[in-house]
């Protein structure tokens, strides 16, 4: 295994003792401070990554309001990122900065053996915690995409005492994810549960529009045919950032495995938190750019 | 099984996937592909699924790669690897 200086620099005792035994509310504290001093400094709107944030709110905020809105984007930001950095560390204590809601409804939809598959925006809000700490809580739990995987942070921190999730390496093309599927239909049929976040797209069929401020986007039809031949429940997860910097995981009730029942249960409760939480979006910049996927 | 027989009955378990489609594709190119960015996964899967049933055979999650779906020969030699082991 190859170390670079600056992994070697996360794992020098000092600094893991420090990871070990901030508080994560101080931690958050902090990260809260400097954002807010930093944009004092060097006002948000002024930042080209926040460019498109202020464009598209700008019908509906004041300047104040969006700048308030670009505060809270970037503490988020940060925050995701130390999360699950520090996660291995912060593991063993995860009641105490990640509440469920609704975990009820996972229970009852894993009790007809069939898995779960909790379903959520891509690019939304905290969705990588959910794999993990439904780990921690016990559960055989996936994670399907791109991106952060166990392997990584172990690599990065050392083998620490927390439980590892699976990881299914989902690509969002049409060809070549076929053993993926599979892998998520095995899982399923193991009653286990798989999280997944479903893509944006500029174009598509009307059946597949989403409200997005001041345009639709288009929901990956790809990922709802999976869906219907994988043939578990499916329960709309948002992972939300609550008070002091505590992650909230909601989970809604389960929707039958179709096309029409996600579009019809899970495109509203997307539309109405993409809404309220703007911050917790982070795919502002593709939206604009007219990108082929958000 | 006879080869000619394996490629016949899995033919017309595809034709019976590609009826009940809802959304018709109507070409099987779009399954069947040299190009892997051409191959419908979600078809596959359901190719997959169907030939586990039909066949009676476990295709580990390992086995399934893009080449399989190249053409219907590609998969009937899977599927009569399957069959032999």
């Amino acid at each position: 295994m190859r170390l670079s200086p600056v992994a070697l620099l996360y794992r020098s005792p000092v600094k893991q003792w420090m990871m070990k035994h901030t508080p994560h509310y101080l931690a958050f504290h902090w990260m809260d401070q400097s954002v807010s001093l930093h944009t004092l400094l060097c006002r948000p709107e002024s930042r080209t990554s926040l460019g498109p944030l202020f464009a598209v709110l700008r019908p509906k905020y004041d300047q104040e309001q969006i700048r308030a809105i670009a505060v809270r984007y970037l503490v988020m930001k940060r925050w995701r990122g130390y999360l699950l950095k520090t996660w291995p560390f912060w593991a063993p204590h995860h009641e105490q900065w990640v509440e469920f809601h609704g975990e009820k409804h996972l229970k009852t939809a894993l009790e007809q053996k069939k898995g779960a598959i909790l379903l959520t925006g891509h690019s939304f809000g905290f969705g990588r915690m959910v794999a993990p700490t439904l780990a921690q809580k016990g559960y055989s739990s996936y994670r399907v995409g791109l991106g952060w995987q166990g392997a990584d942070i172990s690599e990065r921190w050392g083998k620490e005492h927390y439980r590892r999730w699976h990881h299914i390496h989902y690509r969002w093309h049409p060809g070549g994810n076929i053993a993926a599927l599979k892998k998520m239909k095995s899982a399923l049929a193991a009653n286990a549960v798989v999280h997944v976040s479903i893509q944006g797209m500029p174009n598509g069929e009307s059946r597949f529009a989403m409200p997005f401020w001041y345009k639709s986007f288009y929901l990956d039809r790809q990922l709802l045919r999976a869906i219907e031949v994988l043939q578990a429940p499916v329960l709309p997860c948002f992972a939300l950032l609550s008070h002091r910097g505590r992650v909230k995981v909601k989970i809604h009730s389960p929707l039958d495995a179709s096309i029409n029942a996600v579009m019809g249960g899970f495109m509203p409760l997307y539309a109405r938190y993409l809404e309220e939480y703007p911050e917790l979006s982070r795919i502002w910049k593709r939206v604009l750019q007219q990108r082929k996927d958000w | 099984m006879e080869r000619s027989r394996l490629e016949e009955k899995l033919e017309k378990c595809i034709n019976r996937i590609y009826d009940a489609e809802e959304d018709s594709l109507a070409n099987k190119s779009w399954v069947f592909s040299s190009n892997d960015e051409h191959i419908d996964s979600v078809m596959a899967l359901r190719i997959v699924l169907a030939i586990e049933q039909e066949f009676a055979v476990t295709i580990d999650d390992e086995e399934i790669r893009p080449e399989h779906f190249k053409s219907l020969e590609a998969l009937a030699d899977l599927v009569q690897k399957k069959l032999s082991a």
